[in-house]
Formats: C-alpha cells, structure tokens, sequence
C-alpha cells in the first residue's frame, strides 16, 4: 500500500476536475466529494484552489464557474509556432473550414489550459445555410441537391456529400456523384438542398487503377488512398486510388506524362484522351 | 517557471499540495533524483528548510496515487524519477487531428517552406504531449518531414541564404550512394516534400535533391559564391484560373471569359514543363518557346498511349 498524503491528493484531483470543464462552488465540491469518496467542503475546495492559485496556476472565476486559464509548466511552444498560431488565425478569417472549425478551436482550449500563454480562437465567415446543409447531410447520411454554374450553364445534381475543401483561397464541396469523386467550387454554387434520399455510406464506387514505369515507381510517393495492387518484373507498379477527385487525379497523372498510364476504368481512359486532345487542340495540333 | 504569491496574498493554502505541484511540474520538464526536487523545492522558496528523502517519496506516491506513472529511478534513467505519463497529459481527438490536417495541407499548398517547417514544429511539440503512441506517431507524420535525417534537416535548414557549397551523400531512386557537390540556392516545398536547389559546382547545372534522400552533410565550404539558376520564365494563358491552385509567386492577370494570363518563374525545366501538364487541357502556353515545344512533344506522345 502506497503511503500518500490526502490533502495534496485532492489538490491534484480538484486540479483534473477542472482540466475536463468548469465548475461552480457547489458543482467542485459534489465531484471532488465522489472522485474521493469523502465529503469536501466549500472551505477545503477554497483551500485547495487557493493552492493551485499560489503556484501560478490561473484559476478564474468567471459567470460563476472555476475556470482553469493556465498552468505555468505546461506546452511551451516556439515564437515560430507562436506567429503560426496567428497565420492560422488570419487564414481561418477569409476562409470557411465548417467544423474544422470546431475541432481546431477544442484543441486550442486544452492546450489554453496547458499552457502559460493564451491562443485565442479562429473566426471564420459565418457559414451560410447551404454548408449548414451539406455538412448536416455528411454528418446524417443523405444525399444532398446540387445547384451549380459551370460554363455559363446552370446544373442540378444528386450526389453525396464527402467532404469541404479548398482550392487555392476558394472553398469547394466534395462530392460523390455517380461514382466519381467531384469538386464544385462554391462560388459557382447557387443552392445546396438535403434531398429524402439515404446516401449509401460515402463508398465510392470508382476505382482507378494506373501504371507506374519503374523509373517513376522508385520515387512515388503514395498517397494516403493509394496502394499498390502489382508490381512487375521491369520494376514498374500499378497503384489502386479510391478517392481522390477526378479532375485533380487526372491532372495529377498528366504531370508524369508517358510514365504513367491509366489502366481502368475505361471512362478515366477516355477522358484522358479528351483532355490530351483538347491540349493538344490549343496548339492546332 | 512559478510565480509565487506571497503567503500574504494568500489566507489558505495547502502546503504539501503546493509542494506536490512543484514535483509534477520539475518531472513534466525533466527527470529528477530525490536531490534535484529538494533543490527545486528550496529554490522556489516555499519552505525555508529541506525535506527528507522519505517526504519526497511520500510525495512521489501520491503522485501515483493521482494517475501519475513514474518509473523507478535505475541505471537507464541516470538513477532519476522520470515521468512516463499523466493525467494532465494532452488527449487529442481524431476530429482535431483532422482539422490540424486540413488546415496544414490547405495552407502549405503552394506556400513558402517556412511555414510548413511553422507546422513541423507545431505538430513535434504537439506530439511530446500526448502519450498515446498513435496519436503522436500521427502528428510527427502529418508533414513527412520526420524521413529525413535529423542532422541533414537541421542543418540544411541553417545553410538556407547563404550561398555556401554542399558535398553531400545522396541516395538517388535506384538506391545508389553518390557524392553530390553544389552551391545552395533554395529550398522549397513541393508535394508535402522539402528539397535543395543548387548548382552544380562541376556541370553548373541546375540541381534538385529530395532532403529526404540525402543521407549526410559531408562538408560546408563556406563563402559568398554566386548563385545564378538558369531561369525559365513561363508565360501562359489559363481558362478557369479558380480551378487549380497556382504556386504563391505566379503572376496571374485576370481577363475577360474566366481566362487569366499567368507569368511565374521556375528554375528546373523538369518542374515547369510538370507544371504546365498539370493544368491540363485549360493551359496553353505561350513562352518560351523551347518549353512549348517539349509540352507539344510529351502530349503528343501521351496521345499515342491512349490512342
């Protein structure tokens, strides 16, 4: 049996009551009485943030709650990473991240606790009704309405809903629409509807499959999709890619020019040799 | 690291919760013996004389006692507490790794190197904070950069401006070792990937090396030598310019029938005859004329695979 002393126990105890969230007077006393099995009065809990408070730890009281602020021997990061934290910070306030948003912002509140500096939260454009959409059919399943401009023509597609990207300093939807992985910038978008149609679980159901030369295949770097499916005798490689977009995959596979040859589906095939063509055309080849 | 309140200040304290406080905040920063944490606790002057070994042990335990795993002080710790993990200890969800994710590969893509180093450094001090294995093992990979040789990364990060020449080894694709000589250009980002440019100091050409692939720095040769890259300056015209993100030091000049035309510099044909493929059927470049041409060429043969 380990010899401990109680009151010092309690005062780390209270201490990891208040890393988890804010308490008033009488919500600390209730917990720290069941975290140790005693009964702790307001005069003992006082006793204890007082201690936390004489060691430098920044306990507030603010609309009522005990508030962890700081802890001097917690995460000390950098000037670099501390001028990061406000590149993010601009960044964040010209784009919008949806509920990265949310995310990042949690992460900066434990690390507020943890540390002796404070990192205030990102702000993005207000999100408008048609991303509160898409991300309430991401986060519920359905399929999402679609309408978008591209090339001076207005489009209505069904499709579902993946994921909010960007594109340069442009915000994009990601979505799954007839198996292929789509980006719609959001500018060219005029609405997106929650339509009653269940989404089938963001599968998609295009798989491409590409060739890799060996002079190429020895420095490729997978992405976090891909894997490799074949590897040849010559040293080249063929590569599975489920996900990525496919304007950008197609793009992205041009660059490697005769090192890489897609092998399936045949509709990638044929709109390689459109965009190889339409290239081509710009130089009346 | 404390700033005490004086015992004025403050009507009721606790003071061995205080003293247990100091402990876990000196073993948060490094492993300690017995004598270390007396010090420490005579230094911040909370008490005016020294504890016994066996008050600091009693403290220790309760540490436990809170959550708190300390190893025994042995021979592979110097014979020092040190502390493995916490209940203080940073619990990152996947839902933030995500956002830290998305936020790094949208702002580093076409960015300056410096920032994804920024985002290196953020993500290493991230991961010496968290316990679980996973999460931090994630965090160091979010960048890739965590490939490269540590002596190689600090040090060629240090040479960045100066104009010194390099002799290095490098693994090329083939995993052959090679000895490489060239003054230091730059370094850049490309790909989630760092790389060296320089100039060769024998063929005077331009030259690439992954960091990742450079497995040590033999020599510095300090000095101010001129670093001259051959440039090509691309001009192209750009249909949906919205559509593709464009490297940060691209020129674009916005037209009429969303069509832009873009001017940017590169200092490898390789990557600016790359650059102009990857824009696809929306690019038509207009000079130079030798990187049109090898453009015209590569498509033509590309035209001949999917025929």
């Amino acid at each position: 049996m380990l010899k401990v002393n109680i009151s010092s126990l309690r005062v780390l105890q209270m201490l990891q009551l208040l890393f988890e969230k804010d308490y008033t007077m009488n919500e600390l006393m209730a917990a720290l009485s069941e975290v140790s099995g005693e009964r702790c009065s307001n005069f003992l809990v006082s006793k204890y943030i007082n201690t936390c408070r004489f060691c430098g730890i920044d306990i507030q009281k603010i609309d009522g709650k005990y508030t962890l602020l700081k802890l001097p021997f917690g995460i000390d990061f950098s000037d670099d990473v501390l001028s990061l934290f406000d590149e993010i910070k601009k960044y964040s306030s010209k784009m919008r991240l949806g509920k990265n948003v949310r995310a990042y912002n949690s992460l900066l509140a434990k690390i507020n606790k943890r540390s002796d500096r404070y990192y205030s939260k990102i702000e993005t454009p207000e999100d408008d009704k048609n991303i509160e959409n898409f991300e309430y059919a991401m986060e519920n399943g359905w399929k999402v309405n679609i309408n978008f401009v591209a090339d001076g023509n207005n489009n209505l597609i069904l499709c579902e809903p993946l994921e909010l990207s960007s594109e340069g300093e442009h915000l994009a939807v990601v979505v799954n629409y007839n198996g292929d992985r789509k980006k719609i910038l959001y500018k060219d978008i005029t609405g997106i509807v929650v339509s009653n149609v269940k989404s089938s679980g963001n599968m998609l159901s295009t798989s491409v499959i590409f060739k890799l030369e060996n002079a190429l295949a020895r420095r490729y770097t997978l992405r976090p999709e891909e894997k490799v499916v074949g590897i040849e005798e010559d040293g080249s490689i063929t590569v599975l890619n489920k996900t990525e977009d496919k304007q950008s995959l197609l793009n992205r596979l041009l660059k490697y020019d005769t090192m890489c040859e897609i092998i399936s589906p045949r509709s990638y095939k044929k709109e390689m040799k459109n965009i190889i063509d339409t290239a081509l055309a710009n130089y009346g080849k | 690291m404390y700033t005490f309140q004086t015992k004025a200040e403050v009507t009721q304290i606790s003071l061995t919760g205080a003293r247990l406080i100091v402990i876990l905040g000196a073993l948060m920063t490094a492993p300690r013996d017995l004598q270390d944490l007396n010090s420490l606790i005579s230094e911040c002057g909370l008490v005016d004389k020294n504890y016994s070994n066996d008050t600091i042990r009693i403290a220790l335990s309760t540490l436990k006692a809170a959550g708190c795993d300390i190893s025994r002080p042995c021979k592979a710790t110097n014979f020092k507490y040190k502390l493995l993990s916490h209940p203080f200890t940073l619990n990152i969800t996947d839902e933030e790794i995500n956002a830290l994710k998305t936020l790094y590969a949208n702002m580093t893509r076409g960015a300056d190197y410096k920032l994804a180093v920024k985002f290196e450094e953020l993500f290493n001090t991230l991961s010496g904070h968290v316990f679980n294995e996973k999460t931090s093992a994630e965090l160091r990979s979010i960048t890739s950069f965590c490939k490269i040789d540590k002596d190689v990364y600090d040090r060629i990060l240090a040479e960045d401006g100066k104009n010194n020449i390099l002799t290095i080894t490098y693994a090329t694709p083939v995993k052959k070792l090679g000895t490489k000589k060239f003054i230091f250009g730059r370094i850049f980002l490309k790909s989630n990937k760092l790389y060296v440019e320089g100039i060769d100091t024998e063929t005077k050409n331009t030259v690439c090396y992954n960091m990742t692939r450079i497995r040590e720095i033999i020599n510095i040769e300090q000095g101010h030598n001129e670093y001259k890259p051959e440039v090509y300056k691309l001009k192209y015209l750009l249909k949906n310019p919205d559509n593709h993100t464009l490297p940060q030091e691209a020129k674009v000049h916005k037209g009429q029938k969303n069509q832009a035309e873009v001017e940017i510099e590169f200092t490898s044909k390789f990557f600016a005859v790359q650059h102009i493929l990857s824009l696809g059927a929306d690019c038509t470049i207009l000079e130079p004329e030798d990187i049109k041409n090898e453009v015209i060429s590569k498509l033509m043969e590309l035209r001949k695979v999917y025929a």
